[in-house]
């Protein structure tokens, strides 16, 4: 089978593209227990775990964010449909939520370029893209972002406790400066 | 290209036949006074962004009998459509029937209100009619559509579907072929439900006999026969219930021709030919080779993977799988046996048309085997069974409590009990939970078999195809190229059982049938997972419309994309959802047959 082995190469060096470590289920901490049948799994809580739990498993460097807490599922209030595009925004680029409710923020990469979307702070969101520009391929992940691959969709549930203007962003070197930024007003 | 001369010969006869072939078919009711022909086996190819289909019954004869098949376009199978991904097309559907119709676009994402189920999506097609599909595409690969009214389906209302990439694909070759392997009966689909019904294994032919009680007695001692006979009589099941509807009632068509019309694909010697095949059975299980060549897999339900070379692979209805092939010989035999062995569809690869090949012997048929029925239980104990037979000695006097069996000894299979003690940093979903829980109505008259200790590896290639010297493609095999479509962990899991009650034959999710169900919510955005549990004696593929799923492994590492997961007879598998498609979808067996007497669900995502 030579001549197809051949052919595969093409194929085989796609699914080498880096991203998938992405998938790594280090720090992935949200877990529902909601389900038709309940998980019979002692029931956690991730209520007293705030992000910063979470750093000493990024190899890289944490992303997190004062801004709120990672939210459980089962409490999701609303979820709001993000869209990210390569003319680098997000769509839409303003949201409302009310304080003390968990929102799931649903995003959809709908562009053919890696985007990210990442809650918090305006002065926290652009510490991190400068980070994020001296080593573009920092491995990072925080429960308050998720990192898609073209038409990768995913998701963040989050629970903002004061009222007050945040912020979701991208990460990827450039985006942020060209406009990859929204805002999330907390009523 | 392609030819079926011999089914042409009869189609002949039958139009000289004229009138007299009214009345000939038993099971349509329509009044036509010059039935058309089918066209078999030259599905023609339509492409572009509109598409005009028109549902009608016309003429088929597959045995020497005149029936009226429902078609699409004359055709079986209907037009091969093909488009390309990001286009956005409109289909108009004409019912030229004389009892509703719909089209379902298999593994497609698309609106729910275009997904083409009677009852859920859309109202449904009614005669005269003509309903328009629009939709834009945001995939590629090998799909297929078909009828989701009726039996339909069963009656040669099916199609290929195939989206062309955007982007320069990962496969290339120089040349392809449709293989679609589908069944057919002259019976009434609807009588055969009824057969069904009053005894389950009515086209079970290879029900165990006196004759081979007397083997048995030889072999195993009176005891030992005796014990394999009481257990199978206990659980009500026949040790041969792969099928329940068989060879004896149905031909199994390449293309939608039977084995005697010998379809045959042209390549030229040196070509890498990429084959779609296609399974659009209403009941069949296809084991697929073309002995002297290895067939490489790129596609699985559309879905690009890392090639695999393989001998032989085994897929169910709703399943599709693209492997390419290096043909060097001038000819070779498309073959496919059905799971029970009672038939095979065959046609040939070759130079040129006229030509063929040895057609393999069919192989023998097996019986179920102890991990088929009770799953893992006796693993361990008798350590690497996979190659046992419902031998005496293996057998275990657990088996005949099995029904009986009740929620007693779970805690002991609770793997994930062990996390209790853990950290908040284990993630208590990172892995399927191992604790099996059958719902209440799994203990009422709709369910004959439960099982307990499930075995969860995907490794097998199940009954029939086990060490049979041939390198056979399993689930473990398969990887989707790029990794999952959502890097999350499941957010929560359900555990879904799929049920039966043989003899009464009622197949139902969890107990219930889809009659007596309520809807599955799914929440908006949510990435779900799904364990499929089998407590029954038959593989059911599993197709859970408008999202796809991605299958994992026990360990809960990503494997493949899928449209349509097929899970063995005391398997129990999982999968992660997106819940990224608002509305009302449906999951069902693909078997026609299981779906319509009870494994079904709506799914509502909201
Ligand atoms: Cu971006
Ligand atoms: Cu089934």
């Amino acid at each position: 089978m030579n001549i197809t082995r051949r052919h595969f190469l093409i194929g085989l060096s796609i699914a080498a593209i880096p991203g998938l470590s992405m998938a790594q289920n280090h720090g992935d901490h949200g877990s529902g227990h909601n389900g038709v049948h309940n998980s019979g799994h002692a029931n956690h809580s991730n209520q007293d775990m705030g992000h910063d739990a979470h750093s000493n498993h990024t190899p890289g460097m944490s992303h997190g964010t004062k801004v709120g807490r990672e939210g459980r599922p089962q409490d999701v209030k609303q979820t709001i449909q993000i869209n990210m595009h390569d003319q680098n925004k997000f769509m839409p680029n303003r949201v409302e939520v009310k304080a003390g409710e968990t929102v799931r923020f649903f995003v959809r990469n709908m562009g053919q370029n890696k985007h990210e979307f990442v809650i918090g702070s305006q002065q926290e969101l652009h510490k991190h893209a400068q980070m994020m520009k001296q080593d573009p391929n920092m491995a990072h992940k925080d429960p308050n972002m998720i990192s898609l691959k073209p038409r990768q969709r995913g998701g963040v549930v989050w629970h903002f406790d004061k009222p007050g203007t945040y912020y979701f962003g991208c990460l990827q070197p450039g985006h942020l400066d060209e406009g990859m930024i929204g805002t999330i007003e907390v009523k | 290209m392609m030819h079926t001369q011999i089914s042409r010969r009869h189609l002949l006869r039958s139009a000289m036949a004229g009138t007299a072939a009214v009345g000939l078919s038993p099971w349509v009711n329509s009044a036509w006074a010059n039935p058309k022909i089918t066209q078999l086996g030259h599905a023609p190819t339509l492409s572009g962004t509109e598409i005009d289909l028109v549902v009608d019954e016309t003429l088929v004869n597959m045995s020497g009998k005149d029936r009226m098949a429902v078609t699409i376009n004359g055709s079986l199978p209907a037009p091969t459509l093909r488009f390309r991904e990001g286009d956005t097309v409109t289909i108009r559907v004409t019912n030229r029937l004389q009892q509703d119709t719909s089209i379902h676009w298999h593994g497609i994402i698309l609106p729910f209100n275009m997904d083409g189920v009677p009852g859920v999506s859309f109202p449904g097609i009614k005669p005269g009619k003509t309903f328009t599909y629009e939709f834009t595409l945001e995939q590629s690969g090998t799909y297929w559509y078909h009828s989701h009214s009726g039996m339909q389906e069963q009656q040669g209302m099916y199609g290929a579907m195939i989206v062309e990439p955007a982007m320069p694909e990962p496969i290339e070759f120089d040349r392809e072929h449709v293989i679609m392997l589908s069944d057919w009966t002259d019976e009434n689909p609807h009588r055969i439900v009824e057969k069904l019904k009053i005894k389950g294994h009515y086209y079970n032919r290879n029900e165990p006999t006196v004759f081979d009680f007397f083997k048995d007695v030889k072999e195993l001692g009176f005891g030992g026969a005796m014990q394999k006979r009481e257990m199978w009589n206990q659980m009500r099941m026949s040790p041969t219930d792969l099928a329940d509807i068989s060879g004896y009632t149905y031909q199994y068509l390449t293309n939608g021709t039977p084995q005697k019309a010998n379809w045959t694909g042209l390549f030229k010697a040196g070509e890498t030919v990429r084959l779609r095949y296609i399974n659009s059975a209403a009941a069949s299980f296809f084991d697929v080779r073309i002995p002297g060549l290895k067939m490489t897999v790129v596609q699985a339900d559309g879905q690009n993977v890392e090639p695999v070379e393989v001998d032989e692979f085994r897929f169910g209805p709703g399943e599709t799988y693209d492997v390419l092939v290096t043909p060097v010989k001038e000819a070779y035999t498309l073959f496919a046996q059905s799971i029970d062995r009672s038939g095979f569809a065959r046609g040939t690869l070759a130079t040129q048309m006229g030509m063929s090949a040895d057609v393999p012997e069919m192989d023998p048929v097996q019986w179920l085997e102890t991990q088929d029925m009770m799953g893992a239980m006796n693993h361990g104990a008798h350590g690497g069974h996979a190659g046992h037979d419902m031998g005496g000695d293996t057998m275990d006097h657990s088996a005949h409590e099995m029904a009986a069996n009740t929620q007693t000894d779970h805690s002991a299979h609770g793997a994930h009990d062990a996390h209790a003690g853990h950290t908040m940093a284990e993630n208590p979903l990172a892995k399927p939970s191992q604790q099996v829980r059958h719902s209440k109505h799994e203990y009422g008259a709709s369910v004959d078999m439960r099982v307990d200790t499930p075995r969860t590896n995907l490794d097998d290639p199940g009954i029939g195809l086990r060490n049979n010297g041939r390198r056979v493609l399993t689930y473990a095999d398969l990887r989707t190229l790029g990794g999952p479509l959502d890097p999350r962990k499941p957010e929560r899991e359900i555990e879904l059982h799929l049920t039966g009650n043989m003899h009464r034959y009622v197949w139902s999710i969890d107990g219930v049938e889809y009659g007596k169900s309520e809807p599955i919510p799914f929440q908006f955005g949510e990435r779900i997972r799904v364990i499929l549990h089998n407590d029954t004696m038959m593989t059911h593929p599993m197709h859970l419309h408008g999202m796809w799923s991605e299958l994992e492994s026990p360990d809960g590492e990503f494997l493949v994309r899928k449209h349509t997961i097929s899970v063995q007879p005391a398997q129990r598998v999982s999968f992660l959802v997106t819940a990224d498609a608002l509305g009302r979808w449906v999951w069902h067996c693909h078997i026609m047959y299981h779906m319509d007497t009870g494994m079904f669900r709506e799914v509502v995502v909201s």
